[in-house]
Protein backbone atom coordinates (compact mmCIF):
# COMPACT_ATOMS: atom_id res chain seq x y z
CA UNK A 1 0.00 0.00 0.00
CA UNK A 2 1.28 3.55 -1.08
CA UNK A 3 0.74 6.76 0.82
CA UNK A 4 -1.12 9.25 -0.83
CA UNK A 5 0.82 12.34 -2.04
CA UNK A 6 -0.06 15.68 -0.28
CA UNK A 7 -1.52 16.61 -3.51
CA UNK A 8 -4.22 13.83 -3.10
CA UNK A 9 -5.14 14.31 0.52
CA UNK A 10 -8.58 16.54 0.57
CA UNK A 11 -7.35 17.49 4.34
CA UNK A 12 -4.17 19.31 3.22
CA UNK A 13 -6.10 20.92 -0.26
CA UNK A 14 -8.51 21.98 2.67
CA UNK A 15 -5.66 23.94 4.86
CA UNK A 16 -4.59 25.65 1.60
CA UNK A 17 -7.99 26.77 0.85
CA UNK A 18 -8.30 27.77 4.57
CA UNK A 19 -5.40 30.05 4.42
CA UNK A 20 -6.12 31.48 1.20
CA UNK A 21 -9.76 32.49 2.55
CA UNK A 22 -8.35 33.93 5.72
CA UNK A 23 -5.78 35.99 4.29
CA UNK A 24 -6.04 39.89 4.50
CA UNK A 25 -5.37 39.84 0.73
CA UNK A 26 -8.53 38.40 -0.50
CA UNK A 27 -9.86 41.21 -2.36
CA UNK A 28 -13.43 41.57 -0.23
CA UNK A 29 -12.40 44.97 1.30
CA UNK A 30 -11.68 44.27 4.79
CA UNK A 31 -8.47 45.95 5.73
CA UNK A 32 -11.20 49.44 4.64
CA UNK A 33 -12.98 48.86 7.84
CA UNK A 34 -12.11 49.42 11.20
CA UNK A 35 -15.48 48.35 13.13
CA UNK A 36 -15.65 51.56 15.54
CA UNK A 37 -11.62 51.06 16.19
CA UNK A 38 -11.11 54.16 14.32
CA UNK A 39 -13.21 56.32 16.90
CA UNK A 40 -12.39 54.64 19.72
CA UNK A 41 -8.81 56.05 18.81
CA UNK A 42 -9.37 59.52 17.19
CA UNK A 43 -11.84 60.62 19.96
CA UNK A 44 -12.38 57.94 22.63
CA UNK A 45 -8.90 57.57 24.20
CA UNK A 46 -7.72 54.41 23.09
CA UNK A 47 -4.06 53.84 22.89
CA UNK A 48 -1.41 50.91 22.38
CA UNK A 49 -1.42 49.84 26.22
CA UNK A 50 -4.52 49.31 26.26
CA UNK A 51 -5.13 47.15 23.36
CA UNK A 52 -3.85 43.30 24.79
CA UNK A 53 -6.97 43.57 27.25
CA UNK A 54 -9.24 45.85 24.58
CA UNK A 55 -8.86 42.40 22.24
CA UNK A 56 -9.30 40.00 25.32
CA UNK A 57 -12.48 41.48 26.03
CA UNK A 58 -13.51 42.06 22.14
CA UNK A 59 -12.77 38.40 22.07
CA UNK A 60 -15.09 37.54 24.90
CA UNK A 61 -18.03 39.80 23.48
CA UNK A 62 -18.01 40.27 19.62
CA UNK A 63 -15.54 37.88 18.75
CA UNK A 64 -17.35 34.67 20.73
CA UNK A 65 -20.92 36.09 18.95
CA UNK A 66 -18.99 35.83 15.50
CA UNK A 67 -18.19 32.92 16.72
CA UNK A 68 -21.32 31.42 17.13
CA UNK A 69 -22.63 32.64 13.99
CA UNK A 70 -19.73 31.26 11.77
CA UNK A 71 -20.32 27.94 13.47
CA UNK A 72 -23.94 27.74 12.77
CA UNK A 73 -23.83 28.93 9.20
CA UNK A 74 -21.16 26.03 8.71
CA UNK A 75 -23.72 23.21 8.17
CA UNK A 76 -26.22 25.53 6.66
CA UNK A 77 -28.11 23.87 3.62
CA UNK A 78 -31.58 25.49 3.07
CA UNK A 79 -31.96 29.44 1.73
CA UNK A 80 -34.89 29.66 4.93
CA UNK A 81 -31.99 28.64 7.32
CA UNK A 82 -29.34 31.23 5.93
CA UNK A 83 -31.94 33.59 5.75
CA UNK A 84 -33.19 33.14 9.36
CA UNK A 85 -29.41 33.12 11.00
CA UNK A 86 -28.56 35.99 9.14
CA UNK A 87 -31.63 38.62 9.91
CA UNK A 88 -30.83 37.16 13.81
CA UNK A 89 -27.39 38.61 13.39
CA UNK A 90 -28.34 41.80 11.68
CA UNK A 91 -30.86 42.31 14.89
CA UNK A 92 -27.75 42.24 16.80
CA UNK A 93 -25.53 44.57 15.46
CA UNK A 94 -27.07 47.70 16.36
CA UNK A 95 -24.56 50.24 15.36
CA UNK A 96 -25.55 50.71 10.98
CA UNK A 97 -22.11 50.94 10.14
CA UNK A 98 -20.51 47.74 11.66
CA UNK A 99 -23.82 46.11 10.29
CA UNK A 100 -23.54 47.76 7.25
CA UNK A 101 -19.77 46.64 6.85
CA UNK A 102 -20.34 43.66 8.72
CA UNK A 103 -22.97 42.83 5.46
CA UNK A 104 -20.68 43.74 2.62
CA UNK A 105 -17.68 41.71 3.34
CA UNK A 106 -19.78 38.68 3.70
CA UNK A 107 -21.50 39.17 0.25
CA UNK A 108 -18.29 40.47 -1.70
CA UNK A 109 -16.56 37.05 0.29
CA UNK A 110 -19.79 34.69 -0.65
CA UNK A 111 -19.55 35.66 -4.20
CA UNK A 112 -16.00 35.42 -4.59
CA UNK A 113 -15.99 32.06 -2.80
CA UNK A 114 -18.29 30.96 -5.28
CA UNK A 115 -16.39 32.00 -8.45
CA UNK A 116 -13.47 30.11 -7.34
CA UNK A 117 -14.89 27.00 -6.24
CA UNK A 118 -18.07 27.01 -8.30
CA UNK A 119 -19.97 25.09 -5.22
CA UNK A 120 -23.88 25.90 -6.22
CA UNK A 121 -24.16 25.41 -2.01
CA UNK A 122 -23.32 29.14 -2.50
CA UNK A 123 -25.43 30.35 -4.18
CA UNK A 124 -27.29 31.43 -1.52
CA UNK A 125 -29.83 34.76 -1.53
CA UNK A 126 -30.32 37.93 0.58
CA UNK A 127 -28.04 39.27 3.14
CA UNK A 128 -24.96 37.52 4.18
CA UNK A 129 -23.18 38.39 6.90
CA UNK A 130 -19.09 38.20 6.91
CA UNK A 131 -19.05 35.37 9.72
CA UNK A 132 -21.84 33.68 8.35
CA UNK A 133 -20.25 33.29 4.91
CA UNK A 134 -16.85 32.27 6.36
CA UNK A 135 -18.12 29.48 8.20
CA UNK A 136 -20.66 28.51 5.05
CA UNK A 137 -17.62 28.26 3.29
CA UNK A 138 -15.65 26.22 5.03
CA UNK A 139 -18.18 24.09 5.83
CA UNK A 140 -18.53 23.40 2.06
CA UNK A 141 -14.65 23.21 1.74
CA UNK A 142 -14.26 20.14 4.01
CA UNK A 143 -12.59 22.72 6.70
CA UNK A 144 -13.68 21.62 10.26
CA UNK A 145 -16.47 23.78 12.05
CA UNK A 146 -14.23 24.87 15.23
CA UNK A 147 -11.28 25.73 12.82
CA UNK A 148 -13.44 27.33 10.84
CA UNK A 149 -14.59 29.89 13.74
CA UNK A 150 -10.66 30.05 14.92
CA UNK A 151 -9.78 31.39 11.42
CA UNK A 152 -12.32 34.00 10.82
CA UNK A 153 -11.70 35.30 14.11
CA UNK A 154 -7.78 35.52 13.72
CA UNK A 155 -8.65 36.85 9.98
CA UNK A 156 -10.81 39.55 11.93
CA UNK A 157 -7.97 40.30 14.64
CA UNK A 158 -5.29 40.43 12.14
CA UNK A 159 -7.42 43.34 10.24
CA UNK A 160 -8.26 45.01 13.05
CA UNK A 161 -4.57 45.42 14.65
CA UNK A 162 -3.67 45.94 10.97
CA UNK A 163 -5.80 49.49 11.51
CA UNK A 164 -4.66 50.12 14.90
CA UNK A 165 -1.38 50.39 12.72
CA UNK A 166 -2.68 52.69 10.31
CA UNK A 167 -4.01 54.85 13.50
CA UNK A 168 -1.47 54.40 16.17
CA UNK A 169 2.27 53.95 16.83
CA UNK A 170 2.19 50.33 16.60
CA UNK A 171 5.45 48.58 14.80
CA UNK A 172 5.39 45.42 13.05
CA UNK A 173 7.00 43.47 15.08
CA UNK A 174 4.65 44.67 18.38
CA UNK A 175 1.63 44.07 16.35
CA UNK A 176 2.57 40.70 15.31
CA UNK A 177 3.56 39.89 18.94
CA UNK A 178 -0.18 41.22 20.30
CA UNK A 179 -1.61 38.84 17.10
CA UNK A 180 0.48 35.82 18.56
CA UNK A 181 -0.68 36.08 22.57
CA UNK A 182 -4.07 36.40 21.37
CA UNK A 183 -4.44 32.80 19.48
CA UNK A 184 -4.39 30.78 22.95
CA UNK A 185 -7.44 33.22 23.84
CA UNK A 186 -8.91 32.65 20.37
CA UNK A 187 -8.99 28.81 20.48
CA UNK A 188 -10.70 29.03 24.00
CA UNK A 189 -13.33 31.59 23.13
CA UNK A 190 -14.36 28.97 20.16
CA UNK A 191 -13.95 26.18 22.06
CA UNK A 192 -17.03 27.98 24.63
CA UNK A 193 -18.35 29.63 21.85
CA UNK A 194 -19.16 25.84 20.49
CA UNK A 195 -21.41 25.05 22.85
CA UNK A 196 -23.22 28.46 23.46
CA UNK A 197 -26.23 29.87 22.03
CA UNK A 198 -26.26 33.10 20.29
CA UNK A 199 -28.35 34.51 23.70
CA UNK A 200 -25.78 33.56 25.65
CA UNK A 201 -23.78 35.78 24.31
CA UNK A 202 -23.52 39.60 26.08
CA UNK A 203 -21.45 42.58 24.73
CA UNK A 204 -18.98 43.65 27.38
CA UNK A 205 -18.08 46.77 24.89
CA UNK A 206 -20.96 49.19 24.80
CA UNK A 207 -18.83 52.26 24.14
CA UNK A 208 -17.25 50.60 21.08
CA UNK A 209 -20.78 50.22 19.35
CA UNK A 210 -20.64 53.90 20.42
CA UNK A 211 -17.81 54.80 18.65
CA UNK A 212 -19.11 53.09 15.89
CA UNK A 213 -21.95 54.92 15.57
CA UNK A 214 -20.25 58.10 15.73
CA UNK A 215 -17.66 57.08 13.12
CA UNK A 216 -19.64 58.58 9.88
CA UNK A 217 -19.28 62.15 11.61
CA UNK A 218 -15.49 61.85 12.25
CA UNK A 219 -13.70 65.18 10.20
CA UNK A 220 -11.37 62.92 9.23
CA UNK A 221 -11.88 58.75 7.97
CA UNK A 222 -9.64 56.76 6.94
CA UNK A 223 -11.83 53.48 7.25
CA UNK A 224 -15.51 52.85 6.01
CA UNK A 225 -16.84 51.29 9.34
CA UNK B 1 -59.28 57.27 24.34
CA UNK B 2 -57.42 54.58 26.41
CA UNK B 3 -58.24 52.42 29.11
CA UNK B 4 -56.38 50.79 31.56
CA UNK B 5 -57.63 46.97 32.80
CA UNK B 6 -55.19 45.12 34.73
CA UNK B 7 -55.97 41.32 34.77
CA UNK B 8 -53.51 40.06 37.10
CA UNK B 9 -50.97 41.42 39.47
CA UNK B 10 -48.93 40.33 42.74
CA UNK B 11 -46.77 41.99 44.79
CA UNK B 12 -44.00 43.59 44.91
CA UNK B 13 -46.00 45.33 41.88
CA UNK B 14 -48.78 47.37 41.77
CA UNK B 15 -50.18 49.60 39.26
CA UNK B 16 -50.86 52.86 41.12
CA UNK B 17 -53.79 53.79 38.78
CA UNK B 18 -54.13 54.91 35.15
CA UNK B 19 -54.66 58.50 35.02
CA UNK B 20 -56.70 59.77 31.98
CA UNK B 21 -54.73 62.11 30.14
CA UNK B 22 -55.44 65.34 27.85
CA UNK B 23 -55.48 64.02 24.67
CA UNK B 24 -56.80 60.81 25.81
CA UNK B 25 -53.76 58.51 26.60
CA UNK B 26 -53.69 56.61 29.51
CA UNK B 27 -50.87 57.06 32.12
CA UNK B 28 -49.87 54.10 34.31
CA UNK B 29 -47.82 54.49 37.49
CA UNK B 30 -45.75 51.17 38.14
CA UNK B 31 -44.86 50.90 41.79
CA UNK B 32 -43.30 48.06 43.49
CA UNK B 33 -43.94 48.56 47.07
CA UNK B 34 -40.79 46.27 48.25
CA UNK B 35 -38.84 49.85 46.72
CA UNK B 36 -36.86 46.85 44.46
CA UNK B 37 -35.72 43.66 43.66
CA UNK B 38 -34.31 41.14 45.74
CA UNK B 39 -31.59 38.31 45.07
CA UNK B 40 -33.50 35.29 43.27
CA UNK B 41 -36.91 37.37 42.48
CA UNK B 42 -38.24 36.88 39.34
CA UNK B 43 -40.05 39.98 38.36
CA UNK B 44 -42.60 39.60 34.95
CA UNK B 45 -44.21 42.21 33.63
CA UNK B 46 -46.96 41.80 30.15
CA UNK B 47 -48.86 44.93 28.78
CA UNK B 48 -50.75 44.49 25.71
CA UNK B 49 -51.97 47.42 24.27
CA UNK B 50 -55.22 47.24 21.56
CA UNK B 51 -55.34 48.79 18.21
CA UNK B 52 -55.00 52.59 18.52
CA UNK B 53 -54.39 52.45 21.87
CA UNK B 54 -52.04 54.80 23.57
CA UNK B 55 -49.87 54.93 27.12
CA UNK B 56 -47.16 55.91 28.71
CA UNK B 57 -45.83 53.49 32.00
CA UNK B 58 -43.60 54.60 34.08
CA UNK B 59 -42.33 53.88 37.55
CA UNK B 60 -43.01 55.95 40.11
CA UNK B 61 -39.08 55.45 41.01
CA UNK B 62 -35.86 54.19 40.59
CA UNK B 63 -35.72 50.40 40.81
CA UNK B 64 -33.27 49.51 43.49
CA UNK B 65 -31.02 46.06 42.73
CA UNK B 66 -30.44 44.86 46.14
CA UNK B 67 -27.64 42.87 47.55
CA UNK B 68 -28.43 39.12 47.40
CA UNK B 69 -27.84 36.27 49.55
CA UNK B 70 -24.57 34.41 48.42
CA UNK B 71 -26.44 31.23 47.75
CA UNK B 72 -29.79 33.39 45.65
CA UNK B 73 -29.83 33.08 42.13
CA UNK B 74 -30.08 35.77 39.73
CA UNK B 75 -32.95 38.48 40.17
CA UNK B 76 -34.88 38.02 37.10
CA UNK B 77 -37.01 41.15 35.42
CA UNK B 78 -38.66 40.90 32.49
CA UNK B 79 -41.11 43.01 30.60
CA UNK B 80 -42.71 42.28 27.37
CA UNK B 81 -44.97 44.93 25.37
CA UNK B 82 -47.29 43.60 22.88
CA UNK B 83 -48.21 46.67 20.80
CA UNK B 84 -51.29 46.43 18.20
CA UNK B 85 -51.83 48.20 15.36
CA UNK B 86 -51.47 51.93 15.56
CA UNK B 87 -50.78 51.70 19.12
CA UNK B 88 -48.74 54.17 20.89
CA UNK B 89 -46.40 53.23 24.00
CA UNK B 90 -44.04 55.50 25.87
CA UNK B 91 -41.96 53.39 28.64
CA UNK B 92 -40.24 55.61 30.29
CA UNK B 93 -39.06 53.71 33.53
CA UNK B 94 -36.60 55.48 36.09
CA UNK B 95 -33.20 54.49 36.67
CA UNK B 96 -31.79 50.72 37.96
CA UNK B 97 -29.89 51.02 40.98
CA UNK B 98 -27.69 47.90 41.72
CA UNK B 99 -26.49 48.09 44.89
CA UNK B 100 -22.81 46.39 46.18
CA UNK B 101 -23.11 42.68 45.32
CA UNK B 102 -25.90 42.75 43.22
CA UNK B 103 -26.74 40.18 40.09
CA UNK B 104 -29.72 41.05 37.72
CA UNK B 105 -30.83 39.87 34.08
CA UNK B 106 -33.71 42.27 32.61
CA UNK B 107 -34.88 41.23 29.47
CA UNK B 108 -37.56 43.80 27.82
CA UNK B 109 -39.26 42.79 24.89
CA UNK B 110 -41.37 45.03 22.22
CA UNK B 111 -43.94 43.68 19.47
CA UNK B 112 -44.89 46.08 17.12
CA UNK B 113 -48.00 45.39 14.81
CA UNK B 114 -47.66 47.36 11.77
CA UNK B 115 -48.15 51.48 12.42
CA UNK B 116 -47.41 50.95 16.04
CA UNK B 117 -44.98 53.55 17.86
CA UNK B 118 -42.59 52.78 20.32
CA UNK B 119 -40.73 55.42 22.37
CA UNK B 120 -38.76 54.19 25.48
CA UNK B 121 -36.13 54.36 27.79
CA UNK B 122 -33.36 53.01 30.07
CA UNK B 123 -30.61 54.28 32.31
CA UNK B 124 -28.12 52.29 34.16
CA UNK B 125 -26.87 53.76 37.07
CA UNK B 126 -23.56 52.58 38.67
CA UNK B 127 -24.50 52.15 42.08
CA UNK B 128 -25.47 54.36 45.32
CA UNK B 129 -23.07 57.04 43.84
CA UNK B 130 -24.24 59.15 46.45
CA UNK B 131 -22.79 56.87 49.12
CA UNK B 132 -19.54 56.22 47.17
CA UNK B 133 -20.57 53.06 46.16
CA UNK B 134 -19.51 52.66 42.51
CA UNK B 135 -19.76 49.36 40.52
CA UNK B 136 -19.33 47.20 42.91
CA UNK B 137 -22.24 45.48 41.75
CA UNK B 138 -21.63 41.89 40.77
CA UNK B 139 -23.27 41.55 37.13
CA UNK B 140 -25.86 43.55 35.31
CA UNK B 141 -27.03 41.93 32.13
CA UNK B 142 -29.62 43.93 29.90
CA UNK B 143 -31.83 42.71 26.74
CA UNK B 144 -33.43 44.36 24.44
CA UNK B 145 -35.23 42.79 22.07
CA UNK B 146 -37.73 44.87 19.61
CA UNK B 147 -39.65 42.69 16.18
CA UNK B 148 -41.92 44.99 13.85
CA UNK B 149 -44.67 42.64 12.06
CA UNK B 150 -42.58 39.67 13.30
CA UNK B 151 -39.42 40.61 12.44
CA UNK B 152 -36.69 40.85 15.28
CA UNK B 153 -34.73 44.51 14.34
CA UNK B 154 -32.98 44.59 17.34
CA UNK B 155 -31.69 42.59 19.78
CA UNK B 156 -28.75 44.53 22.42
CA UNK B 157 -27.57 42.83 24.81
CA UNK B 158 -25.04 44.34 27.51
CA UNK B 159 -22.97 43.21 30.26
CA UNK B 160 -21.75 45.28 33.02
CA UNK B 161 -19.63 43.05 35.09
CA UNK B 162 -17.12 44.98 37.09
CA UNK B 163 -14.91 42.40 38.47
CA UNK B 164 -14.39 40.56 35.27
CA UNK B 165 -14.62 44.04 32.51
CA UNK B 166 -13.05 46.49 34.25
CA UNK B 167 -15.63 49.37 33.97
CA UNK B 168 -13.37 51.89 33.29
CA UNK B 169 -11.64 50.54 30.10
CA UNK B 170 -11.95 52.67 27.07
CA UNK B 171 -14.93 50.36 25.16
CA UNK B 172 -16.74 49.86 28.40
CA UNK B 173 -17.64 52.73 30.00
CA UNK B 174 -14.48 54.89 30.23
CA UNK B 175 -14.75 57.63 33.12
CA UNK B 176 -18.55 57.95 32.47
CA UNK B 177 -20.93 56.25 34.84
CA UNK B 178 -24.16 56.06 33.46
CA UNK B 179 -25.42 54.44 30.28
CA UNK B 180 -28.87 55.82 28.51
CA UNK B 181 -30.12 54.29 25.78
CA UNK B 182 -33.13 55.92 24.09
CA UNK B 183 -35.17 54.28 21.04
CA UNK B 184 -37.75 55.55 18.51
CA UNK B 185 -39.91 53.30 16.06
CA UNK B 186 -42.65 53.88 14.30
CA UNK B 187 -43.76 50.21 12.23
CA UNK B 188 -43.73 50.90 8.63
CA UNK B 189 -41.37 54.31 9.02
CA UNK B 190 -39.80 54.46 5.31
CA UNK B 191 -36.03 54.77 5.00
CA UNK B 192 -36.51 58.48 4.43
CA UNK B 193 -38.10 58.96 7.07
CA UNK B 194 -35.79 56.75 9.75
CA UNK B 195 -33.04 59.01 8.27
CA UNK B 196 -34.70 62.15 9.13
CA UNK B 197 -35.18 60.99 12.70
CA UNK B 198 -31.67 60.02 12.57
CA UNK B 199 -30.49 63.56 11.91
CA UNK B 200 -32.55 65.29 14.04
CA UNK B 201 -31.78 62.69 16.93
CA UNK B 202 -27.78 63.05 16.08
CA UNK B 203 -28.24 66.88 16.16
CA UNK B 204 -29.63 67.02 19.72
CA UNK B 205 -26.82 64.10 20.94
CA UNK B 206 -24.23 66.56 19.36
CA UNK B 207 -25.84 69.70 20.91
CA UNK B 208 -26.29 68.18 24.25
CA UNK B 209 -22.21 67.16 24.21
CA UNK B 210 -21.31 70.59 23.23
CA UNK B 211 -22.83 72.14 26.33
CA UNK B 212 -20.91 70.18 28.66
CA UNK B 213 -18.09 68.73 27.11
CA UNK B 214 -17.36 65.02 25.35
CA UNK B 215 -15.28 64.11 29.06
CA UNK B 216 -19.28 65.04 30.66
CA UNK B 217 -20.90 63.07 28.46
CA UNK B 218 -21.02 61.16 25.28
CA UNK B 219 -23.77 61.11 22.84
CA UNK B 220 -24.29 58.48 19.81
CA UNK B 221 -26.93 57.50 17.26
CA UNK B 222 -28.02 55.17 14.97
CA UNK B 223 -30.48 53.68 12.49
CA UNK B 224 -31.62 50.31 13.30
CA UNK B 225 -32.01 47.67 10.61
CA UNK B 226 -35.77 49.38 9.59
CA UNK B 227 -38.14 51.24 11.43
CA UNK B 228 -36.94 53.50 14.00
CA UNK B 229 -33.35 55.03 15.67
CA UNK B 230 -31.40 54.12 18.72
CA UNK B 231 -29.78 56.67 20.73
CA UNK B 232 -26.76 56.06 23.26
CA UNK B 233 -25.50 58.25 25.80
CA UNK B 234 -22.35 57.82 28.54
CA UNK B 235 -22.84 60.20 31.38
CA UNK B 236 -20.39 61.14 34.47
CA UNK B 237 -23.25 62.78 36.16
CA UNK B 238 -26.84 61.58 36.41
CA UNK B 239 -27.72 65.50 37.28
CA UNK B 240 -28.27 65.81 33.56
CA UNK B 241 -30.18 63.00 32.59
CA UNK B 242 -33.78 63.88 32.99
CA UNK B 243 -33.31 66.95 30.61
CA UNK B 244 -31.70 64.75 28.39
CA UNK B 245 -33.79 62.21 28.11
CA UNK B 246 -36.81 64.36 27.59
CA UNK B 247 -34.79 66.58 24.92
CA UNK B 248 -34.29 63.36 23.11
CA UNK B 249 -37.97 62.16 23.60
CA UNK B 250 -39.54 65.72 22.70
CA UNK B 251 -37.83 65.86 19.71
CA UNK B 252 -38.59 62.08 18.20
CA UNK B 253 -42.16 62.49 19.57
CA UNK B 254 -42.77 65.52 17.37
CA UNK B 255 -40.74 63.60 14.20
CA UNK B 256 -43.08 60.71 14.90
CA UNK B 257 -45.70 61.43 15.70
CA UNK B 258 -46.35 65.71 15.01
CA UNK B 259 -46.78 66.38 19.11
CA UNK B 260 -44.64 67.18 21.94
CA UNK B 261 -43.85 65.10 24.93
CA UNK B 262 -46.19 65.40 27.55
CA UNK B 263 -44.17 65.05 30.95
CA UNK B 264 -45.95 62.12 33.07
CA UNK B 265 -47.23 63.66 36.48
CA UNK B 266 -44.12 63.13 39.17
CA UNK B 267 -41.56 64.83 40.43
CA UNK B 268 -38.30 65.23 38.13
Amino acid sequence: MTNPSPADDTNELARLQLLHLADSALPVGAMSHSFGLETMIAAQGLQVADLPAFFSVWLAGTGALEAVFCMRAWNIEDAESWSVLNSDLTARRPARESREASLSLGRRFLRLAHSLTGDERLAMPGPAHFAAAFGLVCGTSGIGRAGSAAAFLHQSLYGAISACQRLLSLGQSAAAALLWDLKPRILEVVAEAAHLAPDDIWNPQPLLEVASMRHPRLSTRLFIS
Amino acid sequence: MTECRILQQYPPWKVVRGFERQDGDSLVHLGNVSGGIFGGDRLRLQARLEQGAHAMITTSGATRIYRPRTSAPEAALECGFSLGRDAVLEYLPDALIPYAGARLQQRTVFDLEDGAILLCWDVIAPGRAAAGELFRYERMKLATEISVCGTQILNDRLLFEPTRFRPSAPAALDNYRYMVTFIAIRAGAESTEVRRLERQLAASGEEMQCQSGISEELWATTELPAHGVLVRGALRSSLRIPSRLQSLWNAARQEICGQTAALPRKTY
